[in-house]
């Protein structure tokens, strides 16, 4: 298939502010004034020299869209800061008013992490995009807002890719504590020593000379450094999309473990979850059925061998969208429609069924070994290294599990375009990888976050029979909730394999201010 | 039984099935209008509950040939003859008629009839939509109410005892009148005190009253109600588990803490809403 021509680029740039009381005190390095109001002016400053360069033509504020939202004041959810803009937190840069004024950014409360939410709202807004440029998420934070579970979402959101590379966390802190003044990009030596985890969780460069340096700027009111990372990133998407297959060339085989059980009370055949492995492509799919949909099993099973088998380009939605006709067409003949009972056609008529997917593949390139995910909905990848849960995707809180999680329906007209958030990341030899429907994605989230992490290699090694006896204690013990339960397992083949050429880090990028 | 924070929590699965029962009164008096209404309030009764039935059905067909043992179902209705005597069982008429209890895949098999209409397929066109009646309105003669609790608290008994560790059996009751034979209130306590391991059977009843007077949801006190009737069907009406208040207070309904299960001149859609929150219980604990 000929690809279509792409659709324009659109970029996003997510301000996120902590509002919390901490950052109502007062900032020397600014000049007085809050620290709200510095991050407030920073922002103001970097909004007004986009325009500027729209007003020029260097930029399209069609085609960038901001959004600018809270974190802090307890457990409030995020909130927009852009008049009018609370249900939807994405303005174009071109429908701002030119003389900007963030509202409602009164500070008050105890910090949170803000920065899981931020990534779901980001994950909104790649869903809703045909040809996304890679977003830029700038935190504006004094040391109270770098809260614990930070690390995790941001390694999360720079995990998210697009068609010109990963998503981009810049760090803009505001301290009285370090009364220096820290300019992005920044190198290891200027870091002070609180900022030394920000610094490392924000995305990656390297000057001309080849010293590392990470997006963090710290008491510098200049917007100059962030608009020209806009701008680059801008400049990237001026290039055609490059085709984005889950599995490519050059696969790393893997051992598999594959355990799974039905809902409590529930017989095998009424397991509505799927999964598709292929271990000598070092590839797992799996799939949640919905449990109120109509040959919700077969339509999981056939989501994840169909993805698995033909690996749709997904920076291509005419094929995304021809992978998935096919997929409902095949669906409706195995049904067999004509025959069934009225009810039941009524039922694939106005419910149908709908799925949950999440992809995994193994690969080596330029002589490291990474590995590609993409997924929709709330079944989540977890990349575990000598026990430490270093990545899930596309969640990474207990929290974040909904009821209504996106999925991919058999009826179109529920989700006329189906898109998928896409991640990168590279691993070494040893590491697990574990793809998990919601109720055990949740339970090992879970767990993670009170402090007590999964055995994953307990789990490596477990039996059908003994996963099955576990998984009902916790179930009875409300530990896990009731539903179909899913845990596909990863590990390169091959022991005693060296992991030559595999970097230290599963996340090094290349980020703009590399190359 | 153990704390009440234990009850009502059991999932529904074909090991542990739920059940819901319709208590219909077929008094002649059914032949009015709800709320104003001139549509005969067994008209209205027959299409929430064939809608009902409808659903439930559907929501049990996961992909199989039929639809998958989840629910029994129990239409029960009560009237008196020309002579006074009271006639109270099973409603079901065709295939099904004569059983106390029948499962979804009874209901998916033996529809007392289909129905074909032509509707607007969204796209210009015409399409052939297949509907189902499995229940039709009757109307005739008094009110024994006292013996249909009774007969109902023996099909619940059994089915309990069948199904122990079931979520409870869900009740819903329709009148508009006085009862003809005594006080239904100690037959209506001795049903409540049925139980599962999940929790005691839930008892709802819904009022439609002769009497124009304004709609009552969910009262929490009989204080709320207009008259004797009305004021009886509230203290026989079960208090709404904690699942059924959140559910109700999700759908819109102000309810207070005590409210219980009861309706008063209901119009057809607080009818299904009603039918709705005494059900979707189980769904939501899916």
């Amino acid at each position: 298939m000929q690809p279509n021509p792409p659709a324009p680029a659109r970029g996003c740039v997510v301000f996120l502010v902590n509002t919390a009381a901490s950052m109502a005190g007062s900032h020397a390095a600014a000049g007085g004034g809050s620290r709200l109001e510095a991050a407030r002016r920073l922002i103001e400053g970097v909004l007004a020299d986009l325009a500027a360069l729209a007003a020029r033509g260097a930029l399209d504020p069609a085609e960038l869209d901001i959004a600018v939202v809270g974190h802090g004041g307890g457990d409030s959810p995020l909130r927009s800061l852009l008049a009018g803009s609370d249900e939807a937190p994405f303005v174009a840069l071109r429908d701002l008013p030119a003389a900007l004024r963030l509202t409602g950014a009164s500070p008050g409360g105890a910090a949170r992490e803000g920065l899981a939410d931020a990534v779901l709202l980001l994950q909104g807004w790649l869903l809703g995009q045909d040809h996304p440029v890679r977003p830029l998420l700038v935190h504006c934070t004094d040391e109270d807002g770098l809260a614990p579970g930070r690390s995790m979402a941001a390694r999360l959101l720079r995990h998210h890719c697009v068609p010109g590379g990963a998503a981009m966390l810049a760090t803009c802190g505001f301290s009285n504590a370090c009364p220096v003044r820290v300019t992005l990009p920044c190198p290891a030596a200027a870091v002070p020593p609180a900022w030394r985890e920000a610094w490392l969780s924000s995305s990656r460069g390297r000057t001309a000379g080849g010293e590392e340096t990470h997006a963090l700027a710290i008491n510098d009111p200049s917007p100059a450094p962030l608009v020209r990372l806009v701008r680059l990133l801008a400049r990237q998407a001026e290039a055609p999309p490059l085709p984005w297959y889950l599995s490519t060339a050059d696969p790393v085989p893997c051992e598999v473990r594959v355990l799974w059980a039905p809902r409590e009370g529930n017989s095998d055949d009424e397991y509505e979850d799927a999964r598709a492995v292929d271990a000598d492509a070092g590839c797992a799919v799996i799939a949640d059925g919905a449990s109120q949909g109509i040959f919700s099993r077969r339509w999981a099973q056939l989501l994840t061998g169909r993805f698995l088998a033909e690996s749709p380009n997904l920076t291509d939605s005419a094929a995304v969208e021809a992978w998935i006709a096919a997929a409902r067409r095949q669906w409706r003949q195995e049904i067999r429609y004509a025959d069934l009972h009225g009810l039941q056609q009524n039922k694939v008529d106005e419910v149908g069924s709908a799925a949950t997917l999440l992809g995994l593949a193994l690969h080596r390139a330029a002589g490291r070994l990474r590995w590609r995910a993409v997924a929709l909905g709330d079944s989540c990848l977890f990349h575990i290294r000598r026990g430490q849960m270093l990545t899930s995707f596309p969640l990474c809180r207990p929290s974040d599990f909904g009821v209504t999680p996106d999925l991919i329906p058999t009826l179109r007209r529920f989700c006329p375009k189906v898109r998928f958030v896409t991640a990168e990341g590279l691993g070494k030899m040893e590491d697990l990888y574990g793809l998990a429907t919601d109720a055990v994605a949740h339970y090992l989230l879970k767990s993670h976050a009170e402090g007590h992490p999964p055995d994953w290699e307990r789990l490596w090694g477990m039996d059908a029979a003994r996963w099955r006896d576990e998984l009902r204690r916790l179930r009875q013990r409300g530990e896990v909730v009731n539903d179909d339960a899913t845990l596909v397992l990863l590990r390169v083949r091959g022991p005693g394999e060296g992991s030559g050429g595999v970097p230290r880090t599963s996340d090094c990028r290349h980020d703009p201010h590399e190359t | 039984m153990s704390d009440s924070s234990q009850r009502y929590k059991q999932q529904i699965s074909r090991a542990t099935p739920g059940c819901i029962l319709f208590l219909v009164d077929q008094s002649n008096s059914m032949i009015d209008g709800i709320a104003g209404s001139s549509r005969p309030k067994a008209e209205s009764l027959a299409t929430a509950i064939n809608r009902f039935i409808r659903d439930l059905t559907t929501e049990c067909l996961k992909g199989d040939a039929k639809p998958w043992h989840y629910f029994d179902v129990s239409v029960l209705g009560y009237h008196t003859d020309d002579e006074g005597r009271a006639l109270v069982g099973p409603a079901f008429q065709g295939r099904l008629a004569g059983r106390d209890l029948v499962s979804v895949v009874d209901l998916f098999d033996y529809p007392l009839r289909e129905v074909i209409k032509e509707v607007d397929d969204g796209d210009g066109g015409l399409v052939r939509k297949r509907s189902y009646v499995w229940y039709d309105a009757v109307t005739r003669g008094g009110t024994p109410m006292t013996r249909a609790l009774q007969h109902a608290h023996r099909v619940v008994a059994e089915w309990i005892g069948r199904h122990p560790g079931s979520f409870p059996p869900v009740l819903i009751h329709f009148t508009d009148g006085e009862p003809t034979d005594g006080d239904p209130e100690p037959a209506a306590e001795a049903l409540r005190h049925l139980a599962t391991d999940d929790g005691n059977v839930l008892l709802f009843n819904c009022h439609l009253s002769d009497r124009d007077v304004p709609g009552v949801l969910f009262p929490s006190s009989a204080d709320e109600l207009p008259d004797e009737y009305s004021q009886m069907l509230f203290r026989m009406s079960s208090l709404l588990p904690e699942q059924c208040l959140a559910l109700a207070r999700a759908k819109g309904f102000a309810v207070k803490p005590g409210a219980r299960g009861m309706v008063l001149n209901a119009d057809a859609t607080a009818l299904i809403q009603l039918i709705h929150i005494g059900t979707t219980i189980k769904k939501a604990l899916r």
